[in-house]
C-alpha cells in the first residue's frame, strides 16, 4: 500500500514536468529547435575537446583527471537536486495537501527522493547518449567510457539525490543553530565522497563499490528528514514577522532627482527595498565571486597545460575581463530586467491599476537595476584587468565596457520581459529558462559586435581605439532606450487575466 | 440621475471561452450596485475592465463618461479597486505599501499621513504597519488593501467580495463604510456571491450567470418579477434554468 501511495506521488509529479515541457515548447517551438541545437554543439564542442586531449599522448599534462570530473559533476548535481526539493516540496505551499492526507512523511520524503533521483539518472542517461552518438557520427572521436567509470556516475547521481534531499531539508529549518548542527552531522557523506575521489583518488571497481557503500550511509537522509520535513516546510512557506524602520516622508536625495522622476520614484523605491529584502544581492555576490576566482585559476594553470599560441596567450586575460564583467551584467542586469515585469506575479494588479504611465513604472523598475552598475564597475571592471596584469589604460576600456554591456543588456532584458513575461508562480514568476539563455546569447552576440571593434582597432591606435568605444556606448543608450519604449507599450498592453 | 459606470454591449473573450457576453448596464452616482453570481460567471472580469486591467474584445467600458480603454489614466485617478483575495507586495511593510500607492497617486505628503493614520486607526492595523505584509494573515491583507483603495476617495469604489476573509466585526464596519460612503455622493460597485450581503446593502443587484445579465433591478423588483420572496429564491432560480446565454 505504502508503495502504491509512493509511486501515486511520484506519478503526479511526472505529470506535472511533462505537462509544464509540454505548455513551454507550446509556447516557444522555435526556441526549443534552438535550445536543441545550442546544448548539442555546446556538448559536442567538450566531447570533441575532451577525445582530443584523450587521444593527443602523454606529452601533455591535464589539469582535470577523471576523479576530478566526477567530483565536479557530483557538486554540480548535489547544487540541482537541492533546487529540485525546494521547488518540489519545501517552498511550495501545495505540499499542504500531501501532508494533510492520511500518509506517513517517510512515503512523501521517499517520493520525492525518487523523483528527483529519476531526474538526474534521465539526464545522465542523456548525456552518456548523446556521447555515443557524437563518436557514431564522427569516427575521430575516439575513448571509451569504461563500465566501472558508467558505474560512478550513476551511484554518485543518486548520492546527489539523497545528500541533496538532507541539505535542503537542515538549510531551512528554523534557526541557526539547528541549520548548522545538522548540516555539521550529515557533512561526513560529503567528506567520504571527496576524500574516495578526490584525497585517496581510488580507480576502477574499488572507487565504485566504496560510493556504493556511501550511497546506502546516506539513505539516512529519508528517516531523518522525515522527522524535519514539517519544520523545514512551515519555515519556508510562512513568512516571519519583520518589523522594519518607520518612515513616513519620502526621501528623495537630491542627485537621485535628476536621475529618477518624482512619479517613478514609488516604484523604484519599493523595487530598490524587494530586492534588498529578498537577499537576491548575497547570492549573486557569492556566484559572482566564485566565478572570479574560477575565472583567475583558469587563467593562472591553463597556459602551463596546453600549447596555446603567443597570440591566444595574450589575448586570454582580455578574454577573462571581458567574461567576468559579461557574468556580472548578466546576474545584475540582464536577468533582473528580464524578470522586472512578471516577478510582480499576482500583484501586477497594483501598478497596473494605479493612474501612472507604463514609462515611469518602467523608469523605477530599470532605476533600481542601474544601482548595480557602480558596484560593477568597482568590483569587476576596475580590479580584473588590475589583477590579470593589463596596463592602466584597459582599467578606462573595461569600465567603458561594463558600461555598454550593462546598458545593453538592461535594454534588451527589459524589452523581452515585457515580451514574453513569465508568470508561472512555482517558479516564483522569474524568467523562463529557455528565454533567459537565448537573450543571453543575444545581448553576448550585441555585446561582442559593439566592443570587439573599439579593442581591435585599440591595440593599434589607444585614442581612436576610445573614441570608437564611445560611440559603442552611444550605440548601446540607444538601444536601451528603443528597449524601454518598447517595453512601456507592452506593459500597457499587458491584461491581468490572475 | 448622472451615470457613473455603464456598459455598452460588453464582450469579454479569452480565447475560445466567452467570459462576459454583450453585458449592458448603467451604475448611477450614489448607488450601491451589486453583481451577484456563481464562481466564473464574469464578476471580476467585468470588475477589471472597468479597473483598467482587461480591455474588452467588444463593447465599451465608461466610467463617469471616459472610456476606459482611450482614457485609462483619467478612468484611473477615479477608482479605488481592491480584488478578491488581493496579492500584495510580501516584503514591503503596510506602511511602505499605503505610502507608495499614495505617493503614485500624487497624494500631498500632509493628506496622505492624515489619511493613512485616519483609516488604519479604523482598520485596526496600526499594530501590524511596520511588519512585512508577507506575515499578514488573509484578513490583514484584505484590511491593508481596503484602505489603499479608499485612501484617495475615489467618486467610484469597484471592491471585489469585500469581506471575503474578514472576520464578522470588520466585514460589519466594512459594510457600514460602504453605505456611509455612498451617502455622501460616491458610487460603489461590488461583487459577492453572499445573498444576504447584496440584500442588506445593495441598491441595485444584477444577477450575472454564465457572462450574461439574466436580471436586472432593486431587490424588491427581481422577486415582484420572478415571483419570489427574497433575493436567494431569485438567484436559485434565474441561474437554475439557465437565464444565461453564453453556452
Amino acid at each position: 500500500m505504502v508503495r502504491i501511495k509512493l509511486f501515486e506521488m511520484y506519478a503526479a509529479d511526472v505529470l506535472a514536468s511533462y505537462r509544464a515541457v509540454r505548455q513551454r515548447i507550446g509556447k516557444h517551438p522555435l526556441y526549443v529547435v534552438w535550445f536543441i541545437f545550442l546544448d548539442l554543439a555546446v556538448f559536442g564542442g567538450v566531447v570533441w575537446f575532451v577525445a582530443l586531449v584523450i587521444n593527443s599522448g602523454e606529452a601533455v599534462q591535464y589539469p582535470l583527471e577523471v576523479a576530478d570530473l566526477l567530483f565536479l559533476m557530483f557538486m554540480a548535481f548535489l547544487g540541482k537536486s537541492l533546487l529540485d526539493y525546494y521547488h518540489l516540496l519545501i517552498e511550495r505551499p501545495a505540499s499542504v495537501f500531501l501532508f494533510s492526507q492520511p500518509l506517513s512523511r517517510h512515503t512523501i520524503v521517499a517520493s520525492k527522493l525518487l523523483t528527483v533521483s529519476v531526474y538526474n539518472l534521465a539526464l545522465l542517461a542523456l548525456g552518456l547518449g548523446i556521447i555515443t552518438g557524437f563518436t557514431f557520427l564522427h569516427p575521430g572521436l575516439y575513448f571509451v567510457i569504461p563500465p566501472y567509470l558508467v558505474a560512478d556516475a550513476i551511484i554518485l547521481m543518486l548520492l546527489a539525490s539523497s545528500i541533496g534531499l538532507m541539505y535542503s531539508v537542515v538549510s531551512s529549518l528554523g534557526s541557526w543553530p539547528r541549520k548548522i548542527a545538522a548540516t555539521i552531522m550529515y557533512s561526513p557523506m560529503v567528506s567520504l565522497v571527496w576524500l574516495f575521489t578526490l584525497q585517496l583518488r581510488w580507480e576502477g571497481w574499488q572507487l565504485t563499490q566504496a560510493l556504493f557503500i556511501v550511497w546506502v550511509l546516506s539513505l539516512i537522509a529519508v528517516p531523518l528528514s522525515s522527522h524535519l520535513i514539517l519544520e523545514a516546510w512551515n519555515t519556508m512557506t510562512s513568512s516571519r514577522s519583520k518589523l522594519h524602520r518607520r518612515l513616513s516622508r519620502e526621501r528623495r536625495p537630491s542627485w537621485l532627482r535628476r536621475l529618477v522622476s518624482k512619479e517613478a520614484y514609488p516604484v523604484y523605491e519599493k523595487e530598490l527595498k524587494t530586492l534588498l529584502r529578498k537577499r537576491e544581492g548575497v547570492g549573486n555576490a557569492i556566484t559572482l565571486a566564485g566565478f572570479v576566482i574560477f575565472a583567475f585559476y583558469f587563467y593562472s594553470e591553463v597556459d602551463q597545460y596546453l600549447e596555446l599560441p603567443a597570440f591566444a596567450i595574450a589575448a586570454l586575460p582580455i578574454l577573462v575581463v571581458g567574461l567576468s564583467l559579461f557574468l556580472a551584467v548578466v546576474l545584475l542586469a540582464l536577468i533582473p530586467a528580464l524578470g522586472a515585469i512578471s516577478k510582480d506575479g499576482r500583484s501586477t494588479w497594483v501598478l497596473k491599476s494605479m493612474p501612472v504611465r507604463t514609462k515611469h513604472i518602467i523608469e523605477g523598475k530599470l532605476a533600481s537595476i542601474s544601482v548595480m552598475l557602480p558596484f560593477i564597475i568597482v568590483f569587476v571592471a576596475l580590479p580584473v584587468p588590475m589583477l590579470a596584469g593589463l596596463p592602466p589604460i584597459s582599467y578606462l576600456f573595461s569600465a567603458m565596457g561594463a558600461a555598454v554591456m550593462f546598458l545593453l543588456a538592461a535594454g534588451i532584458g527589459i524589452w523581452l520581459g515585457a515580451k514574453y513575461p513569465n508568470f508561472t508562480e512555482s517558479i516564483s514568476y522569474s524568467p523562463d529558462v529557455m528565454t533567459m539563455y537565448i537573450v543571453m546569447m543575444l545581448a553576448l552576440f550585441v555585446s561582442a559586435f559593439l566592443l570587439l571593434p573599439p579593442l581591435a582597432i585599440a591595440f593599434a591606435d589607444k585614442f581612436l581605439g576610445f573614441l570608437i568605444l564611445i560611440l559603442a556606448l552611444d550605440v548601446a543608450c540607444v538601444i536601451f532606450i528603443l528597449g524601454k519604449r518598447e517595453a512601456e507599450k507592452l506593459l500597457g498592453d499587458l491584461e491581468v487575466t490572475f | 440621475m448622472v451615470m457613473m459606470l455603464e456598459t455598452r454591449s460588453l464582450t469579454k473573450r479569452f480565447g475560445d471561452v466567452v467570459a462576459v457576453d454583450s453585458v449592458s448596464f448603467t451604475v448611477n452616482r450614489g448607488e450601491i450596485f451589486g453583481l451577484l453570481g456563481t464562481n466564473g460567471a464574469g464578476k471580476t472580469t467585468t470588475m477589471k475592465v472597468f479597473s483598467c486591467l482587461l480591455k474588452p474584445t467588444s463593447g465599451q467600458a465608461l466610467v463617469d463618461g471616459l472610456d476606459v480603454v482611450r482614457e485609462p489614466l483619467e478612468v484611473k485617478r477615479r477608482i479605488g479597486y481592491m480584488p478578491e483575495a488581493p496579492s500584495l507586495y510580501d516584503k514591503l511593510t503596510g506602511r511602505e505599501f499605503i505610502l507608495m500607492l499614495g505617493r503614485l497617486r500624487g497624494m500631498p505628503a500632509d493628506v496622505l499621513g492624515k489619511r493613512m493614520d485616519e483609516f488604519t486607526h479604523v482598520l485596526d492595523l496600526e499594530n501590524a504597519l511596520d511588519m512585512e505584509i508577507g506575515s499578514y494573515s488573509k484578513g490583514m491583507r484584505q484590511r491593508v488593501a481596503f484602505a489603499s483603495a479608499i485612501l484617495h476617495r475615489p467618486p467610484v469604489l469597484i471592491l471585489d467580495e469585500p469581506t471575503t476573509g474578514l472576520d464578522p466585526r470588520f466585514a460589519k464596519l466594512v459594510k457600514s463604510w460602504i453605505k456611509d460612503y455612498t451617502n455622501g455622493g460616491n458610487t460603489v460597485l461590488m461583487s459577492t456571491h453572499v445573498t444576504e450581503i447584496a440584500e442588506s446593502l445593495c441598491d441595485r443587484v444584477a444577477i450575472i450567470h454564465k457572462g450574461v445579465i439574466a436580471g436586472i433591478g432593486t431587490v424588491a423588483e427581481l422577486a415582484r418579477m420572478h415571483g419570489t420572496s427574497n433575493l436567494e429564491d431569485t438567484f436559485v432560480k434565474l441561474v437554475d434554468t439557465g437565464r444565461g446565454g453564453a453556452d
